[in-house]
């Protein structure tokens, strides 16, 4: 998958959960997602 | 009791409507103003979480407030500018920061994506238009940075409330407590727009409520309320805030149907609960008077932005604590007399039962929304002020 395809969902959504936050255990990942778009979502970012 | 316990019970009491001896004083003052009374400028400390860190501490030991709206949490842009987003301007000469006056990351169709899917219509439909840059540049590591800054920002929030605790200051109502926007604000805010939903409320109200309906006040408090124990945090002041942004544009019939049905369920679970909520409203709300009236004693302070808080208080009473009052205008313009005159006329008139906690009436977000002169005296008059 090219980065362009970065906006399908599920894949693209799974694909950034596993090599965009590779740093986070993988049991918390989905978790952490959530919070994360709330943020990027919110009006203050 | 801590210094700290103290505070908070206090904001408690006034939430009670219990008489205390002193009012306390909640700065609704915000990042851009914080950082600038403390020296720095705001191109460089936005970028810095240290500097940030300093201006807050600056900005305390200078006006010595009780409460806090923002702990320079408001404005992540760290986080946005790893996703490519630009969609902002630091001005240092007028001390403002300025975003887009209006947004429009969805359409028409898109109502039933949501209900169906919120996650897929956020990754498939409106990552790609808010972040622009993600559609060119490598995604994978953009995405990567600004999970890293997300860290960084919420490692930051921990840090500054847990430093503000050491000098006796609950957490900020904004990153320090849990804070929500309902489904509603989250549209007007965040995905359709101003311009947008307010055709949508005329030409597909059935779609619109629907979704209001369903997302109520967002999956954030649906876990919040899922995992809550009875009782109010000995640790803070409010346990929960809500921001009522959007609102301003509704008629009473439009409030009553879009609105709320969410600002309901928070009211019930606040009671239930045993919570007490810190509601920010913006705008003039006196066409909502009646809606208000309806909170349950005890557990709601209402941060009125516009209004005549005397008038409020007539026709809500002692449901809810009244917060703000003190005229951003005055603070700027008015001599230290007056100000402190009217903050004398606020107190007299709206604590004497309790229920009223001092602040700002609007937002202080610019150097010219206040005479930091005219802010020293009023917080003096406020601390020492026995009623």
């Amino acid at each position: 998958m090219s980065d362009k395809n970065i906006f399908s969902y599920p894949e693209g959504y799974e694909k950034v959960k596993k090599e965009s936050f590779d740093f986070i255990p993988e049991e918390q990942r989905e978790e952490f997602m959530q919070g994360f778009l709330y943020i990027i979502t919110s009006i203050f970012a | 009791m801590t210094k700290l316990e103290e505070r908070a019970e206090a904001y408690k009491n006034a939430a009670k409507h219990i008489k205390s001896d002193r009012v306390l004083n909640l700065a609704n003052i915000w990042t851009p103003v914080i950082v600038q009374d403390s020296g720095f400028k705001m191109s460089e400390a936005m970028f810095d979480y240290d500097k940030l860190e300093q201006a807050v501490y600056k900005f305390h030991d200078k006006y010595q407030f009780d409460f806090y709206m923002d702990f320079c949490n408001r404005n992540p842009l760290r986080i946005s500018s790893a996703l490519g987003n630009t969609d902002y301007i630091i001005d240092d000469e007028n001390g403002a920061l300025g975003y887009a006056t209006d947004i429009n990351y969805m359409q028409p169709e898109d109502y039933d994506m949501i209900l169906e899917n919120y996650d897929e219509f956020i990754w498939t439909k409106y990552l790609n238009k808010r972040y622009q840059k993600l559609n060119s540049g490598d995604a994978i590591k953009m995405m990567s940075d600004a999970a890293k800054e997300v860290i960084a920002f919420n490692n930051y929030a921990v840090k500054i409330n847990t430093e503000m605790a050491k000098r006796d200051v609950p957490p900020a109502l904004l990153m320090g407590i849990p804070g929500y926007f309902n489904f509603y604000e989250i549209l007007y805010l965040s995905l359709r727009g101003l311009r947008g939903l307010s055709v949508d409320m005329r030409r597909i109200p059935d779609k619109v409520k629907k979704l209001c309906d369903t997302m109520k006040n967002g999956n954030g408090f649906n876990q919040y309320m899922a995992a809550a124990k009875k009782g109010t945090n000995p640790l803070s002041g409010a346990d929960f805030a809500f921001y009522l942004l959007g609102h301003n544009i509704l008629s009473k019939k439009q409030f009553e149907e879009f609105y709320w049905p969410s600002l309901k369920e928070v009211f019930d679970f606040a009671e239930k609960y045993d919570k007490i909520v810190h509601l920010f409203v913006e705008s003039e709300n006196s066409r909502f008077y009646e809606f208000f009236a309806q909170a349950p004693k005890g557990h709601v302070v209402a941060h009125f932005e516009n209004d005549n808080l005397f008038e409020a208080k007539k026709q809500i009473g002692d449901k809810i604590c009244f917060c703000g009052g003190m005229p951003v205008d005055l603070l700027a313009r008015g001599t230290k007399k007056e100000c402190v005159d009217y903050a004398k006329h606020l107190i007299d008139e709206l604590a004497a039962d309790g229920g009223f906690i001092f602040s700002q009436n609007k937002m202080v977000a610019y150097p010219s929304d206040y005479n930091p002169e005219n802010l020293l005296a009023v917080n003096e008059f406020v601390r020492e002020y026995r009623i």
